[in-house]
């Protein structure tokens, strides 16, 4: 049955093909049956592909963080499924091949089978990169993104010759530990360019900024989630929070030299690419503090930076000329950029609280320093780009389709209800931190009590 | 009586209802705000102390709460105050106002919502959330101002919120170590403390948003464009109540967190850490005369005379002495008053002259005598002359230093003094005096509606310059409450070891001076009126009068001292320079590469990170 949730959409945008413009409805079909499907199945469930058992074959695991990964991946497609202005022709066929990987990226039990999962998931990320024309910021993406994958399939067969299998759970218990070093760091450098860390990072700008919102609307987020599950997945339940140290030093790194970076640039995207950069660096060195705490907050704010950079994205690529003419994408903007910079009412504020809450408990004070620095350079730039939209002359009006207005407001809106009552974002990254951290939970599940 | 949690849920829901009324009708949206704003300070006198709310969970084991305390209600007696005054006097200004009128109105509904907050915040954090608030709708009203505005918010904010994160940070590192974070716990946590360090750092740092807020030197350089740009009436709230809040996080990290009893004294009673805040003051008193002094733009030179005042609010708040204290919680009042009725004055001429030049006004005493009236006592009050309220104040200010000995501090007070005495004759001898230009003889006098407030405020601090009791009494509960020898006095009469003040006194000696002088005036033969034109230099007859109004360069002899100051406004632009730069060469290497170079990066970190670890 879970397989499911990979065949349908591969098998869709299959049999579409020919069918082209089509394929922008079919869809939000496909996202909805998809989770739909989901809530049908039990959580901590193992699915072994071809009948072969643990170790030696191919497993979907759902357990808890898988879960609640695919409900939010996927509602991120269903959001961007429902605004199909921004999906050029064809793209919704990428689309739905992208959905496809992504979810057996955040199911697969096996290594092999997450790098092959993991390069379709670049493949058709370098081609909606290449929307708009933007050829050049697909292919920075494409080399370095190829490169990335073949350290990460060079971490598979590191962790194959130190175990003698590929599978999570399998390299989990067995991996010889003088390999554990250079797996680590292959697989790092693997994600480490789909997770957006400096000094890995330079084709997020020409990528996100190229004008279409659809590609940082779509890899910001829903991608940018999955990398995070998946970096989640492999550093703190397979390696048990081995090398997380490494990773946090590069966290802060991305986090303050990212938001020096945003707040130089001149073109609001670009600004916000270097933005989502930063964002990613602080959940990463968050989540690699390792405690409960630290990587439910961190998840948490992952939860809520998708939802602001959708609205950000969005809008910052639709609207021309000043808020004055559209006020109600105006407003959802400037929630979306006051949720942010964490002021009080919007979710933010709860995150970056959370964050500085649980860094504190593990006596860390290096996070939060760094942290608030970097939150007054975000604010500069951030509050300055809102001004200048709501508050500069250009006349120059276009009028936004009203779904794209509705959708970012009701996002909006979800921002502020986020803010008050934070209990259902909470209750996500609860479940996928459970999920995370419960090692012999997840072996147990895999290898059925070995 | 309602609940404090349900009056803050009105304020910030009756935002969204003002933005709506004032969309239909500018008018109707304003009269709302006012009624709202008047309601809460009849509220507000009439709650009782003690009274206690529980609020929102801020962590699973960290309930937020409100609580009224004597300081509290003192600071948002006089907040409501001016945001009631100011909202009557919005009511005919929003007419005149293009767009934004809307946002304006519900901004304001949603600041004056925060600060009821951040008054009656129980914790740390509850006070935080609430001053954030507050500090965001007061960014959205800032750039509805002039062309300078815009940038002037962005500062205005980035400011803002390096003292709020370092007062955050403060905030968690105490919840970490001591588990609580209420006022009263965490005082009595901190007077246990062993580590001198620890408590030095949790004071400066809660201290650095209050002095950010309140415009106190080093932090002070947002104020000259936040105050010249924002929306003329908006002004008169910004420095009248907005900069309070500053006042208040000062008066809670001073005075709520017992420093006298936390450090050993170094001088007369006087712990090191608020002997560097007094110098703070001095510092910031030197600066804001010297520089309003030198202003041109009447709104930007009472802007650098708040950050005066702000630096003598603190200097009375750090002695923590009986009369001190008393003395800087007064000009607190006295401060918020006269910054009503000076940028309301300020605002009406804007309003009809469309200008904030001063050496471009010129006379309009002749026009809009009533703004003229409103503009003299409230610079009456602000230089410190009796009968007005604003003697009072510094005179304990001043008492304070010189019986503590500390003399130093004392002349910087004095000449503080005496330069604001320079500064505010240059807008009244700009604007007010002098002649009428030519394209301002249709001038109107401001509106009835708008007089109303100015008019009163000018009655209010003669009034409490003659008969302090009920600002006194509050003062009183306020030092009571903090442990502080209350201050002496019986009403009137003002009592400390220097001697006493007895206001009623002064007022007769004045009111008769004033009378011998009317009675002299109707003796004497009237003065010859001329047409403006009517005189001769030089053998020569003017035609041109329009040049012979002396408003450009007023000041220029004292200037000339100073011409080349230091400036921390240029520092603060090189370090915003700097970050550039630094963001150009993180550009400039990650990003903008080929991704050949991208393989170098990728290369480098496996070199690294083999090199670091095996």
């Amino acid at each position: 049955m879970t397989a499911l949730l990979i065949a349908i959409p591969l098998l869709t945008a299959f049999l579409f093909v020919p069918f082209k413009e089509k394929a922008k409805f079919i869809l939000p079909i496909i996202v909805l049956i998809n989770i739909v499907l989901l809530f049908n199945l039990s959580i901590n469930s193992v699915e072994a592909m071809g009948g072969w058992k643990a170790p030696f074959g191919i497993v979907l695991v759902l357990d808890s963080a898988s879960f609640y990964t695919l409900l939010v991946v996927n509602i991120i497609f269903l959001i961007i499924s429902l605004i199909p202005q921004i999906t050029e022709n064809g793209f919704s066929i990428l689309l739905l091949i992208l959905l496809a990987s992504t979810n057996g990226l955040i199911l697969t039990g096996d290594i092999f089978n997450s790098f092959v999962f993991l390069e379709i998931t670049a493949a058709a990320a370098y081609i909606i990169a290449s929307l708009k024309k933007n050829y050049y910021g697909a292919y920075k993406y494409l080399i370095v993104g190829s490169i990335a994958g073949g350290f990460y399939l060079l971490g598979a067969i590191y962790s194959y010759v130190g175990t003698g299998s590929l599978n999570f759970a399998d390299i989990s218990l067995n991996l010889n530990s003088s390999f554990l070093p250079f797996v680590s760091l292959m697989l790092f450098i693997g994600l480490a360019v789909e997770t957006k860390i400096l000094p890995l990072a330079g084709w997020v700008p020409d990528v996100y900024a190229s004008g279409s919102p659809l590609t940082p609307a779509i890899l910001g987020t829903g991608v940018t989630f999955t990398m995070m599950y998946l970096l989640g997945r492999i550093f703190i339940t397979i390696f048990n929070g081995y090398f997380l140290d490494v990773l946090y030093i590069f966290g802060l790194l991305t986090l303050i030299l990212a938001e020096i970076a945003a707040f130089r640039q001149e073109k609001l995207l670009k600004a916000l690419a270097f933005s989502s950069i930063a964002q990613a660096g602080l959940v990463l060195s968050t989540i690699s503090l390792n405690t409960y705490d630290a990587i439910k907050a961190g998840y948490f704010h992952l939860l809520n930076d998708a939802t602001a950079k959708i609205i950000l994205f969005v809008i910052a690529a639709t609207v021309v000329g000043n808020f004055m003419k559209n006020k109600t994408a105006g407003i959802s903007f400037s929630i979306a950029s006051f949720s942010l910079i964490g002021f009080p009412i919007f979710a933010g504020f709860r995150s970056k609280l959370l964050i500085l809450q649980s860094s504190f408990e593990k006596g860390d004070y290096l996070l939060p320093t760094v942290l608030l620095f970097s939150t007054i350079i975000e604010a500069a730039y951030l509050l300055k780009w809102n001004v200048r939209l709501w508050h500069n002359e250009n006349e120059e009006t276009k009028q936004i389709p009203w779904n794209i207005v509705l959708i970012t407001l009701i996002l909006a809106l979800l921002i502020i209800f986020i803010g008050i009552f934070p209990d259902l974002y909470l209750k996500v990254s609860e479940n996928i931190t459970d999920g995370l951290m419960n090692y012999k939970a997840y072996v147990t599940t895999v290898l059925g009590g070995m | 009586m309602i609940s404090i949690t349900n009056l803050i849920l009105v304020f910030l829901f009756g935002s969204l209802i003002s933005y709506l009324l004032t969309k239909a009708n500018k008018v109707l949206g304003s009269i709302f705000n006012f009624l709202l704003t008047a309601y809460a300070l009849y509220f507000l006198w009439n709650i009782e102390v003690g009274r206690s709310e529980k609020l929102f969970n801020i962590f699973s084991n960290v309930q937020g709460s409100l609580t009224v305390t004597n300081l509290g209600k003192f600071f948002s007696l006089v907040s409501f105050l001016v945001l009631a005054f100011v909202a009557f006097f919005v009511i005919d200004w929003i007419r005149f106002k293009p767009r934004s009128y809307a946002a304006f109105n519900a901004f304001y509904l949603l600041m004056a919502g925060g600060s009821l907050g951040v008054f009656f915040a129980n914790d740390l954090i509850t006070l935080y959330v609430f001053w954030e608030i507050a500090v965001l709708a007061s960014f959205l009203i800032i750039p509805m101002g002039d062309e300078s505005s815009k940038k002037a918010a962005v500062t205005y904010a980035v400011m803002s919120a390096l003292g709020s994160y370092m007062y955050l940070f403060a905030a968690f590192s105490i919840l970490n170590r001591y588990g609580v974070i209420s006022f009263k716990e965490v005082s009595i946590n901190l007077l246990n403390e062993a580590s001198i360090g620890y408590k030095w750092f949790v004071i400066l740092f809660i201290a650095a948003a209050g002095i950010v807020k309140s415009g106190i030197f080093p932090l002070h350089t947002w104020l000259r464009k936040a105050y010249g740009g924002s929306p003329d009436a908006f002004t008169a709230a910004f420095s009248g109540q907005l900069s309070k809040l500053g006042s208040y996080v000062l008066a809670i990290s001073l005075a709520v967190f017992p420093t006298v009893k936390m450090f050993s004294p170094l001088y007369q009673g006087v712990p090191t850490l608020n002997y560097i805040l007094i110098w703070l003051g001095n510092i910031s008193i030197i600066l804001g005369t010297f520089m309003a002094i030198r202003q041109n733009d009447m709104k930007q030179l009472i802007a650098y005379s708040s950050v005066a005042n702000g630096g003598y609010i603190l200097v009375g708040l750090a002695t923590l002495d009986s009369i001190g204290f008393a003395g800087g919680l007064f000009h607190v009042f006295n401060h918020a008053i006269i910054s009503v009725m000076v940028f309301l004055s300020f605002a009406v001429v804007i309003l009809r002259t469309g200008t904030s030049k001063i050496d471009e006004m010129g006379g309009l005493i002749w026009r809009m005598p009533m703004t003229f009236v409103t503009y003299l006592v409230g610079i009456i009050s602000l230089a410190g002359i009796p009968p007005t309220s604003g003697f009072i104040s510094k005179w304990m200010i001043f008492n304070t230093l010189v019986r503590h000995g500390m003399f130093v501090t004392a002349a910087i007070a004095f000449i503080g003094s005496v330069g604001s005495f320079l500064y505010v004759f240059r807008p009244l001898a700009g604007v007010f005096l002098g002649q009428l230009k030519k394209k301002h003889y249709d001038l109107k006098e401001a509106s009835i509606i708008m007089l109303i407030p100015m008019l009163l405020m000018v009655a209010l601090t003669v009034l409490l310059g003659v008969y302090p009791k009920p600002i006194l009494d509050l003062i009183v509960s306020v030092e009571t409450e903090l442990g502080i020898k209350p201050l002496e006095h019986a009403g009137t009469i003002i009592k400390t070891p220097l001697g006493s003040w007895n206001t009623i006194t002064v007022f007769i000696m004045f009111a008769v001076g004033f009378i011998i002088a009317f009675i002299l005036y109707l003796l004497f033969p009237k003065a010859k009126k001329v047409e403006l034109t009517n005189q001769y230099t030089g053998g020569e007859f003017l035609y041109n009068y329009d040049l012979y109004h002396y408003a450009t360069g007023f000041y220029r002899f004292i200037e000339r001292l100073y011409d080349k100051h230091p400036s921390f406004e240029k520092l603060y632009e090189m370090i915003g320079v700097f970050f550039k730069s630094i963001g150009d060469f993180v550009t400039g290497l990650i990003y903008k590469p080929s991704p050949s170079g991208y393989i170098f990066w990728i290369s480098i970190v496996i070199l690294i990170l083999y090199w670091v670890r095996w």
